[in-house]
């Protein structure tokens, strides 16, 4: 095995024998298949009953439950992601680390591997969880859950994607901050306040949208191809008149790799070449 | 096997601070070499230039003729042990070693076999959380021997052993040395290793201020300790010699042995109610290198 396929293996089996991994697996899946549930009963007979209700077709109602996995999930892989690195910091192994494999970008390519892997492992976990029971919900409910469509299977294959460059975000950011708590809230801040407002912002005007559509969650939703914030203006008419740009779902692609690559370089060539005292 | 680490005019600047100040010495294999030095003379910021982990600001640190972050398996020429804290708690002892030899390159059979080793085989399923100091002590020498490497540098590895631990610790590192490996271990306090090692390299303030054999290390300036009644007339029998005193008021003396200062009260007509050389003897060497460096 090669220096870059030692170290993958290492930090797969550093992420493996702790408990971090499983414990943001259960919240993702239990978060995720209940936004899901939620989102698939509202659109559907519930909400007719309760006078609401809306007349988005079939698909766009499915996409708009199966995405949760990524829409409402994505912050789960960053986490992680972020973690892989800042542990290393605040329990002092990156000490040991480093004396395997002095090689400090042999180290952390091995870390962003191991992230877009637990990524995609977390984007099977939250598409079980959406598709599962959002699914569920939408056949009990009367709608169509459209399993048996290959755009379906597309949108699930694209999500693993998302949710791989989400891990590799994640350790880019870890590996620039170094400090876990001060990545954790920077995070957290980020993904559950900012980025919503800025793009609640952004949608006031048709200029601001064309740059709002480069927000990192906005080119998450257009990579996967649906989104909560991307589908206000069906579930809420007075919304309608809000501005909305999208990236077609591989510029989204590039948008987020992008992100990701930005941040591994800048933190190789700053933080993570410190030293390690 | 026999490889030496060799540090060459190293320095290390941090902002205002020297903490390794010009510092040149080789460790030789097939010997223990004591590394000593106070708190904060530069004794974990040396060890770390010379993993690696921390870049000099000039001057060079190698092992074997080369740079610890040119050896292609590290692990298998190097074994360190740098802090007894650096595990993550929630990781069990065999899963530790097991990453570390996976991302080293090194067999995970020898897992199994430097946990039976440091004698941690029983606890190695457990999380490393609940172990002592002790224990942390022998998983990190066993995370230093897992590639069985001709070089081993080892931080203060014998802080916060007990006295079993102490005697297991020192005979192994002896072992060790007689295999031919190249042992250097850090302290801060002399008599933790003096019964262990061969060599010393004694720094101060980031300085070298003593290099060569355990041997060559002694006070220059031997004491006596005398007492009498009155001490008055004792301490102007004595005169200049008399250089302080010690907690209980007996006086300190220098530059004369033991039986000159009895024939001295003796002519004075003093009976003395103690006296003895002053027992510090390595450690009595090691504080005046110290001392000395510092006026």
């Amino acid at each position: 095995m090669n220096a870059i396929g030692r170290s993958v293996a290492a930090e797969l089996l550093r992420v493996l024998s702790t408990r971090i991994w499983w414990i943001l697996a259960l919240v993702l899946f239990g978060y995720t298949a209940f936004v899901a549930g939620f989102l698939a009963l509202f659109l559907g007979d519930l909400g007719k009953v309760l006078g609401g209700g809306t007349d988005l077709p079939a698909r766009a109602v499915a996409d708009l439950v199966y995405a949760t996995a990524t829409s409402v999930g994505y912050v789960v892989p960053v986490l992680l992601g972020a973690l892989i690195v800042t542990s290393e910091y605040r329990t002092g192994t990156l000490t040991p680390t480093l004396l395997a494999e002095p090689r400090r970008g042999v180290v952390l390519t091995g870390k962003a591997i191991a992230a877009a892997a637990f990524g995609a492992l977390f984007g099977v976990v939250g598409l079980l969880g959406s598709v599962g029971l959002g699914g569920v919900v939408l056949a009990v409910s009367g709608g169509d859950p459209l399993l048996g469509s290959a755009e379906t299977w597309a949108l699930c294959l694209r999500a693993l994607l998302a949710m791989a460059l989400w891990g590799l975000i994640g350790v880019g950011l870890g590996a620039l901050v170094a400090n876990q708590v001060v990545a954790i809230v920077v995070i957290l801040v980020f993904t559950q306040f900012i980025e919503p407002i800025l793009r609640v912002v952004g949608a006031i005007w048709a200029w601001s949208a064309e740059v709002g559509k480069f927000l990192p969650g906005a080119a998450s939703d257009a990579l996967v191809g649906s989104g909560l914030f991307g589908s206000l203006g069906a579930l809420d008419p007075e919304a309608a008149a809000m501005h909305s740009a999208a990236l077609s779902w591989w510029e989204g692609g590039l948008v987020l790799a992008g992100i990701a690559a930005l941040l591994l370089v800048v933190a190789r060539t700053t933080t993570w070449r410190r030293d390690v005292a | 096997m026999t490889q030496a680490i060799e540090v060459d005019r190293l320095t290390k600047r941090y902002r205002e601070v020297l903490a390794v100040d010009d510092l040149s010495f080789t460790v030789r294999p097939g010997r223990v070499t004591g590394f000593l030095g106070p708190n904060g003379a530069g004794k974990t910021t040396t060890l770390r230039i010379i993993l690696g982990l921390v870049g000099a600001s000039s001057g060079r640190a190698n092992i074997g003729g080369q740079r610890y972050r040119s050896l292609v398996r590290p692990l298998s020429e190097v074994g360190a042990s740098l802090e007894a804290t650096s595990f993550h708690p929630g990781r069990t002892a065999r899963d530790h070693l097991r990453v570390q030899a996976t991302g080293g390159g090194v067999s995970r059979g020898r897992v199994g076999v430097v946990l039976e080793q440091v004698g941690l085989a029983g606890a190695a399923d457990r999380r490393v959380g609940g172990y002592s100091l002790g224990m942390r002590q022998r998983l990190g020498l066993a995370s230093a021997l897992l590639g069985d490497p001709g070089v081993l540098v080892l931080d203060e590895p014998i802080n916060g052993l007990d006295p079993e631990g102490i005697r297991w610790v020192r005979s192994l590192l002896r072992v060790l040395a007689a295999e031919g490996r190249t042992v250097l271990i850090s302290s801060h306090v002399l008599s933790e290793v003096e019964q262990v090692v061969d060599d010393l390299v004694v720094i101060d303030r980031g300085r070298s201020v003593y290099q060569g054999p355990i041997g060559g290390l002694v006070a220059s300036r031997p004491r006596v300790v005398v007492d009498a009644e009155p001490r008055a007339a004792l301490a102007a029998a004595l005169a200049s010699h008399v250089v302080g005193e010690t907690d209980d008021g007996a006086l300190l003396v220098e530059g004369i042995d033991a039986a000159e200062a009895g024939r001295i009260a003796f002519a004075a007509g003093i009976a003395l109610t103690h006296l003895a050389a002053e027992t510090q003897g390595l450690e009595g060497g090691f504080l005046e290198l110290i001392r000395g460096a510092e006026s």
